[in-house]
Order: C-alpha cells, then sequence, then structure tokens
C-alpha cells in the first residue's frame, strides 16, 4: 500500500449523486456524532452488516485524529458508488500531516491510523494550503 | 450510546467494573479516572477486572484507554469478559497478548 501523502481527495473528485457532508465543532462528541451522520447515511442501504461496522470505526479514528491533532472544524465526506465502494474523508484546517508508526505496544499515539490502515483498502493524505483532508476507502471485505 | 459503567466488589478483594455502551473519546478520560479511582480505593495487590463484554463499539481512544491504565496499574489490571467489537480492534493493534487475554 503507498502510504505517501496524496494530492488528491477521492471523496470530493467522485462524481457519485450519492454523498453527503457535514459539518462538525471541535468537540468531543463530535466523534459519535460522525458515527451517528455516517450510520444515517447508510442506513437502508444493501451493505454487509462487518463493512458498516469497519465504517463506524474508521470515521471514528479519521474524526478522533482531526480532534486529537487538528485544527478548526471537522468537515466529514462519504459517498457510495458500485454498490459497496464506500468513500470517507476527513477534513480539518490543521498543518500535521498523519503518518503510519511502526507497531509498539507501549506507545499511546497512533493506533488510529493503524487501525485505518488494516480496516480500508486505500487511504492517503491531501495536503492543501489552510488544512488537509485524511481519506480512505472501503469495499466489502477490505477490512 | 456513550459508555456508561457500574462497579462490583468480589469477596476476594477484585474490583469488576462492567461497562456497557460506546468507548471514544468522549469517554477515554472519564473512564481512566475512574478505574483509577477504583484501583486507589483497594489495596495494592487486588486486582481489577475491566469486563467489556457489553462494549457495543470501541476505537484508537478506548485503547489507549487500557494502555493508560496498563501501564499504571500492572498486572493487577485484568481483562474481564471482551465483546466482539472489543476483540477485533485489540487483535488489530496487536494488543489481545499483551493484555493477557485469551
Amino acid at each position: 500500500m503507498d502510504l505517501a501523502p496524496s494530492d488528491r481527495d477521492p471523496v470530493r473528485a467522485e462524481e457519485s449523486d450519492d454523498q453527503d457532508m457535514a459539518v462538525f465543532a471541535r468537540d468531543i462528541d463530535t466523534v459519535g456524532a460522525a458515527r451517528r451522520w455516517l450510520a444515517a447515511f447508510l442506513h437502508g442501504r444493501q451493505l454487509p452488516e462487518a463493512q458498516r461496522q469497519d465504517a463506524e470505526l474508521v470515521i471514528s479514528e479519521l474524526v478522533t485524529n482531526a480532534l486529537r491533532h487538528g485544527l478548526g472544524e471537522v468537515v466529514v465526506r462519504t459517498s457510495l458508488a458500485d454498490g459497496d465502494l464506500l468513500r470517507l474523508s476527513v477534513t480539518d484546517s490543521g498543518p500535521e500531516l498523519p503518518a503510519l508508526q511502526p507497531v509498539d505496544p507501549g506507545r499511546i499515539g497512533g493506533v488510529g491510523l493503524r487501525i485505518v490502515d488494516r480496516l480500508a483498502s486505500e487511504w492517503g493524505v491531501a495536503s492543501f494550503p489552510g488544512g488537509k483532508t485524511v481519506w480512505a476507502v472501503l469495499v466489502s471485505g477490505s477490512g | 450510546m456513550i459508555a456508561t459503567w457500574s462497579v462490583e466488589q468480589l469477596a476476594d478483594g477484585t474490583s469488576r467494573v462492567i461497562v456497557t455502551g460506546e468507548v471514544d473519546l468522549a469517554v477515554e478520560e472519564p473512564f481512566v479516572a475512574e478505574v483509577d479511582s477504583v484501583a486507589a480505593a483497594r489495596d495494592g495487590g487486588s486486582a481489577v477486572v475491566l469486563d467489556l463484554g457489553g462494549v457495543t463499539f470501541l476505537d484508537s481512544s478506548g485503547v489507549r484507554a487500557l494502555i493508560r491504565l496498563r501501564q499504571r496499574h500492572g498486572e493487577r489490571l485484568r481483562l474481564g469478559e471482551l465483546s466482539t467489537p472489543v476483540r477485533r480492534v485489540l487483535e488489530i493493534t496487536g494488543l489481545l497478548q499483551p493484555f493477557g487475554a485469551e
């Protein structure tokens, strides 16, 4: 998997009509709120339960990282294409770019990105003046 | 539903913290503070068992809480029942064995 920062954000670039976005304040309750926002978007769709649960975990991790390390409002986007190609992205105003760290059971940080790396079929970082977007793609069976 | 917990004192001195609901960033600090106070209220040697069988969601903030508590309380802190979502996240993060879970 290519973990180098990427300049593209597949959620924004995608032309799918089936998409949603929301803006959240910097609040610890935002992690759960983003999970419920995503669950509402996916409600009634034909997705495997495992993919649904993985998606809630990934959006939680991306939003948590934005709250712990980012700045400003947290913008979440999602789109669904080809039945089960689920794209998620989280944008904040912070310049710090996330990077995958080596496994270390004694280390407090870096756990969230490891979970994203394991569950997403692809993920990356799109940096732009004034912020960054971290995105992830989940297909059924990618976890 | 955000996580809630209750504490049981067993006859052998063990404290059992029973957690239900979702464990994320909103829960990490209050949960760590609660388990710290449970551990402080008992003898230094008595075990504190975290029963996570009723946890419906746990993310890296929950994992952080477990790592922090383990670093502070060592072997005294044990994991009891684990729900499927908790077990999965501990497996993914490579913490199932370090925490002594089966």
